[in-house]
């Protein structure tokens, strides 16, 4: 609540992080496993008894491997940066606090992993093939060693482990429970990316019996990966916090669609892209003249499918919070919600980019839909509040904000009984609906009539508000 | 018993030499079954076909691969659509379809996967139609292609419009009511052709009935039978050639065996196709809204599936009296694209080839430009 | 993996091999999409028709319906079918009506029970006393509760 927040219209902020992360998910681990590729193709050159030609092969795989990486690659990483902070600048300023000296460390990774590139790459020509070699494997170790780092922070945000907002034990933090399985995935993932980008550069390689040597080479590199990193994901899975377990296996109200928990979703994901890349692979193996363009895209597309499900099983796995335990989505701290006169007290007095709209209004429940709704909700868009709220009378809302918490996925709402009318009145408005927020409240609200879907006003017994499978792209 | 034995020797004489060459030795386990099949059903000839069976390459071949890209879905809808009759119950709609959501081991998969295969199949037969379109691929012998593609595409579609309201949820009910109420209005055949697929002057369980039977029977059974049509006529003709490739000399143009150089390549398109209706349907598990009621208020923002866009944003167009010249359109545009063939005289110097393919941009950037205007509207 | 090497060397031998085993896993990975739907067709465990304390109510036939000696019902519970009959001594009974020779159900006829599929019969027991029937029918422990029956739980034993 002490930052403005990015309204995105329809798609919502969430969408636009995750959209740009999942292209930068794929781009980033091709640009560190193809290091590992172009020191192995490298040596394994010196062997072939046509290395000059492996290594004029592998000047164009470097050129693609330039071009995607650091222009693709670069901008979706700033623009995770620019989304991130605009989507929850709350937790960004926490992870800056926290690990500042790791982010550092990554930026002098990345511009060092950039010179040793270039230095690569403009070497060609000149350096001696052994050279080349040393280059190549300083640049995968320093691009590594970025994947090394990054990656505590990003798996600390699931599973802070031992790390608490009062011991602040950054060690603890950084090597969190869920550091090892995710560093182990990413490795390997990164190795089967580099094979798929391999066949996607010598798809073009016209000398038929070249082309066969090449995509040997590249088919060793998928299949390892391919039938690891479901099993791999098992193990990560086992790190993970009881109540993101609760929620991915379990039977949450509006999460799960009856029998079907979004953990065997993503088991039935995680074992088809798997297989269909040892498949693919192995027809690409048998038939290696075959190999054109659409099917290594076809490739790359089911490992970014994959890659697609993980992510978007991991961010349903981190509701309610933003950082687990410590932060929820909305912005509010676990820390305050335990205080029930923070938790609440006036909204408005709180927060502090409100735009000074007066109390009791629709532009009141506006500001409250922006602060603490719309880091993950849209208004008619994805995951659109109106669709959700689609059953409500006036009268359920506000009880409803009031238990929503024991959902399980949801954060506990912020403010006092005017907030919670000001939103429900503005939601409602959004449908077409006039209500004035101050009819909503409490006192006016038992004078009023009953209210038939909730009778018992546990806020719990609304007839299809979250039906099965409702996490739909509504 | 001499007979007999005459006979079979006849067979085995019209199974050419070579093709017994390809099998596998005649003492081991495959090639003895291989030659007694052979000699039973002498299918030779259909095999040598297939085997020599080629594809043209140039740098629009990939387009070629739609056809069986659909083909593919719709295989999966028949599978998984068989799944689903197991459990549905047309005389109580809503509740058999959530018990498969909410009840039946993988139900909801089976479903969301129906749905979204359902989609992905409209949508790659739209990239067939225009593809074989600028390609010229309708021109003279295949007209009959085309025009059993045609009826192919507006088949699939009554498929999706007729499937739509099998779960009797608000949503289908009412998107079904829309539709009929369109139909309604067209002039001629209109009122007619509504009320008898409606079973009566309103929309009620009782016209489940006729759209379960058009969705499970009627529906598939014409479906198989233009396929077959289509493909048949795919295969007496071979592929079409688009006119650049045409153009180079026989010496120049390189040709890929399908069997198995181009089958191989499209294996990896299927798997993605496969892997995309999966994490498609893992992802957004289709959701079933509340039981639908005759008489309850319509869902806020109801819209048509995306490909019956176009036309309910045209139809919005025409407001008043002039939504008959809205219909008009509607009804002109499929003729059109039917008589085109006839038109189009095969000449690459012809100046209507150019009016044709201009049409065709006019009818692709129209159909885009509506369906995104119905969305965001 | 067979790779380039080993299928040059080995020529087609290799290669066919090798396409045996793509075709062997593509069939492996055929068997692990039909998981899904194997689970889809089976059928659910039906649930346990008895209650905590082992009773079920009977349904189709009320204590009234078999209130004289030697009247008798065919009925059932969530379990299955049953004959409910009260003896010529006045004692109600409850055997299962499925015959254990195929599985027809069986007709109380006073003083025994028939099976009219092939003739099979059986005392009031439940114990097949001739025809077919190669063992008795279940009995089930009966008893009334304000005019409605109840089966119970069969012993183990």
């Amino acid at each position: 609540m002490n930052y403005p927040i990015w309204d995105v219209g329809g798609l919502g902020a969430g969408l636009v992080v995750a959209i740009i992360a999942i292209i930068h998910v794929l781009i980033s681990h091709v640009a560190v496993g193809g290091g590992a590729f172009l020191v192995v193709a490298e040596i394994w050159s010196r062997r072939q008894p046509d290395g000059q030609r492996v290594r004029d092969w592998l000047h164009t795989f470097a050129t693609f491997f330039l071009v995607y990486t650091t222009v693709l690659g670069a901008t979706t990483g700033v623009g995770i940066w620019f989304s991130v902070q605009l989507a929850s600048a709350e937790a960004i300023s926490l992870l800056i606090h926290q690990f500042v000296f790791a982010w550092a460390i990554e930026w002098v990774f990345f511009l060092s992993e950039l010179t040793v590139l270039y230095l690569y790459y403009y070497g060609f020509k000149r350096n001696t093939p052994r050279m080349q070699t040393f280059l190549a494997g300083a640049y995968f170790v320093i691009a590594w060693g970025s994947l090394v780092v990054i990656n505590g922070i990003l798996t600390f945000m699931l599973t802070p482990g031992a790390w608490t907002i009062e011991n602040k034990d950054i060690a603890a933090g950084f090597f969190n429970p869920g550091y090892f399985p995710a560093l182990l995935i990413r490795t390997v993932t990164m190795f089967l990316l580099a094979g798929l980008a391999g066949f996607l550069v010598a798809s073009r390689i016209r000398d038929e019996e070249f082309k066969g040597r090449i995509i040997q080479f590249c088919v060793k590199w998928v299949i390892p990966g391919a039938i690891l990193v479901p099993g791999l994901g098992y193990w990560y899975f086992t790190t993970l916090p009881a109540s993101t377990v609760t929620i991915l296996a379990g039977g949450t109200v509006g999460v799960v669609g009856g029998t079907l928990s979004a953990l065997t979703r993503m088991a039935i994901l995680a074992g088809v892209a798997g297989t269909s890349l040892v498949l693919g692979t192995l027809v690409f193996a048998a038939y290696p003249k075959t190999v054109n363009t659409i099917a290594a895209i076809s490739m790359l597309l089911v490992a970014q499918l994959g890659i697609m499900g993980a992510e978007f099983f991991r961010e349903m796995g981190r509701k309610p919070y933003v950082i687990h335990g410590v932060l929820y989505s909305n912005g509010l701290w676990v820390k305050d919600a335990k205080d029930p006169a923070r938790l609440n007290g006036p909204y408005l007095e709180k927060a502090k980019w409100h735009g000074g709209v007066a109390s009791g209004t629709l532009a009141h429940g506006e500001q409250v839909f922006r602060l603490q709704c719309a880091s993950c909700h849209t208004r008619d868009g994805y995951r659109s509040v109106v669709y959700r709220t689609r059953n409500w009378t006036a009268g359920f809302g506000s009880r409803w904000l009031g238990t929503m918490h024991d959902m399980g996925v949801m954060p506990p709402f912020q403010g006092d009984a005017l907030d919670k009318a000001a939103l429900v009145a503005y939601v409602l408005s959004l449908r077409g609906e006039t209500v004035d927020p101050r009819d909503l409240l409490p006192d006016r609200q038992a004078t009023a009539q009953g209210d038939d879907l909730d009778p018992d006003g546990s806020g719990q017994a609304l007839p299809g508000l979250e039906v099965a499978g409702a996490e739909v792209g509504r | 018993m001499q007979a007999r034995e005459g006979e079979m020797a006849d067979h085995m004489h019209t199974v050419p030499e070579e093709a017994l060459k390809e099998l596998p030795p005649a003492h081991k386990a495959l090639g003895k079954l291989g030659r007694a099949l052979l000699a039973r059903f002498p299918v030779w000839p259909i095999v040598d076909f297939l085997r020599n069976k080629k594809v043209p390459e140039h740098r629009h071949a990939a387009w070629y691969m739609m056809g069986g890209l659909a083909l593919f879905f719709f295989a999966i809808q028949v599978f998984t659509g068989i799944l689903l009759m197991v459990y549905y119950r047309p005389a109580e709609p809503w509740q058999s379809v959530q018990r498969i959501v909410m009840e039946v081991p993988y139900g909801n998969l089976m479903r969301s996967i129906h749905h979204w295969s359902a989609n992905l199949m409209i949508l790659t037969l739209f990239l067939h139609m225009f593809s074989a379109y600028f390609m010229k691929a309708y021109r003279a012998p295949r007209e009959g292609t085309w025009l059993v593609g045609l009826a192919l595409l507006g088949l699939c579609m009554a498929f999706g419009f007729s499937g739509y309201l099998l779960p009797w949820d608000d949503l289908s009910f009412f998107a079904t009511n829309v539709g009929l109420t369109e139909m309604e209005k067209a002039p001629g055949l209109g009122p007619w052709l509504a009320s008898l697929l409606r079973g009566g002057p309103a929309v009620t369980t009782d016209t489940i009935g006729r759209f379960y039977v058009l969705h499970v029977v009627v529906l598939p059974l014409a479906v198989l039978g233009l396929i077959g049509m289509h493909l048949l006529f795919v295969q007496i003709q071979g592929m079409s050639e688009p006119d650049s490739f045409a153009a180079l000399p026989a010496c120049q143009k390189k040709h890929k065996k399908f069997f198995f150089d181009y089958f191989a390549s499209e294996i990896p398109v299927w798997l993605a196709a496969f892997a995309l209706l999966v994490a498609l349907s893992a992802i957004w598990p289709r959701a079933l809204e509340a039981e639908a009621d005759p008489f309850g208020a319509a869902p806020l923002g109801i819209k048509p599936e995306w490909y019956f866009l176009a036309q309910y944003q045209a139809l919005k167009l025409f407001p008043g009296k002039l939504e008959y010249a809205g219909m008009a359109l509607m009804g002109i545009v499929p003729l059109l694209c039917a008589l085109v063939p006839f038109f189009d005289r095969a000449v690459p110097s012809d100046r209507r080839g150019t009016w044709i393919e201009r049409a065709g941009v006019a009818l692709l950037v129209g159909f885009v430009v509506l369906t995104v205007w119905g969305w965001i509207s | 993996m067979t790779d380039s090497n080993t299928t040059r060397r080995e020529g087609d031998g290799g290669r066919r091999r090798f396409l045996g085993g793509l075709g062997l896993l593509s069939m492996a990975w055929a068997g692990g999409l039909l998981y899904p739907v194997y689970r889809y067709l089976a059928p659910t465990i039906p649930k346990d028709p008895f209650d905590a304390e082992g009773k079920a109510p009977v349904e189709g036939v009320k204590a009234e319906d078999i209130a004289q000696p030697g009247q008798g019902r065919n009925a059932g519970f969530a379990g299955g079918g049953l004959v409910v009959f009260r003896t010529p001594e006045g004692e109600l009974r409850a055997l299962s009506s499925k015959c254990t020779h195929a599985g027809c159900n069986v007709e109380f006829q006073g003083g025994s029970i028939h099976c009219h599929c092939h003739g099979g019969v059986y005392d009031l027991e439940g114990k097949n006393v001739s025809g077919p029937p190669p063992k008795p029918l279940t009995r089930y422990r009966v008893a009334e509760q304000g005019g409605l029956l109840y089966v119970y739980r069969p012993d183990k034993a």
